[in-house]
């Protein structure tokens, strides 16, 4: 898997690229650390590369939105694939959220 | 039927997950389809290899069968109600020969409707194998020694919707 991150105003994207599972998940978790370290508060995750996600994944991500929030922070998420949204639904995330289609709406206020 | 089996590490896991995916799509399983084996297999395999095998490495083998399940049987006459609900399911026995482990065992629907801060971390890969699969049911079989046990999973999935 791969991690890009970008700032857009005050949002930081990190776009994830390939398979989120019990294998890379790991990965994620550290990148998502340091952004915590570096003080982000608002983060987008781009997943439009996204092929795959397990529940190591979600777990991941909801750790993230977990400490988010704690700092009055909030994750929000962005082009989701078809097969990530139906994990995302079957998971109750798609209520927990905002999804958006595209960057500029994600990391508009 | 088809038997595939690796060792329980990540690298050997992926190799037999993407031989059973093709097996699937070369009798024609959907990208849903495929999308739901793939999460099943993840799932499951990932718990074999986390908790039955966590002193080391040991061996797994899946064997396959895809068959037409008649939906709508008549009990009477033992015909079906139609021809038209007709579906094709892969069906998968996942043996494993670590202690006894039951991962549908405790796995309690997990609250979907709590919010960020009180839903748990965790507790959702048996959920999901469940939303995906049709059936999905664990048995333990027990050898006598110096025969090793096993745990079985097996797990029917809808090859197209």
């Amino acid at each position: 898997m791969k991690i890009i991150q970008s700032q857009h105003g005050d949002f930081t994207v990190l776009a994830l690229a390939g398979e989120l599972d019990a294998v890379t998940s790991p990965a994620f978790e550290s990148e998502a650390d340091k952004l915590l370290e570096s003080g982000a508060r608002f983060v987008v995750l781009d997943l439009s590369e996204l092929t795959f996600v397990s529940s190591a994944g979600l777990r991941g991500m909801l750790a993230l939105a977990k400490q988010l929030r704690a700092i009055q922070g909030e994750l929000r998420f962005v082009g989701l694939q078809q097969n990530v949204m139906e994990v995302f639904t079957l998971a109750g995330f798609h209520r927990l959220f905002p999804t958006f289609s595209d960057i500029a709406g994600a990391t508009a206020s | 039927m088809a038997r595939f089996q690796c060792m329980a590490a990540a690298d050997d896991i992926r190799r037999m997950e993407k031989e059973i995916l093709s097996h699937a799509a070369d009798h024609g399983a959907n990208d849903i389809a495929l999308s739901h084996i793939r999460l099943a297999l993840e799932e499951l395999l990932t718990n074999i290899r986390l908790y039955a095998y966590r002193e080391g490495p040991g061996r797994i083998v899946v064997n396959t069968g895809i068959n037409s399940l008649r939906e709508g049987v008549s009990p009477e006459s033992g015909r079906a109600v139609s021809d038209n609900t007709d579906k094709c399911f892969l069906h998968l026995e996942i043996i494993d020969w670590g202690p006894a482990f039951n991962p549908l065992e405790d796995s309690a629907m997990p609250d979907l409707e709590s919010g960020i801060d009180e839903r748990p971390v965790g507790g959702l890969g048996v959920h999901l194998v469940r939303q995906v699969a049709a059936s999905v049911t664990y048995a333990r079989i027990n050898r006598p020694p110096p025969l090793k046990g096993n745990n079985r999973l097996y797990v029917s999935i809808a090859l197209s919707r």
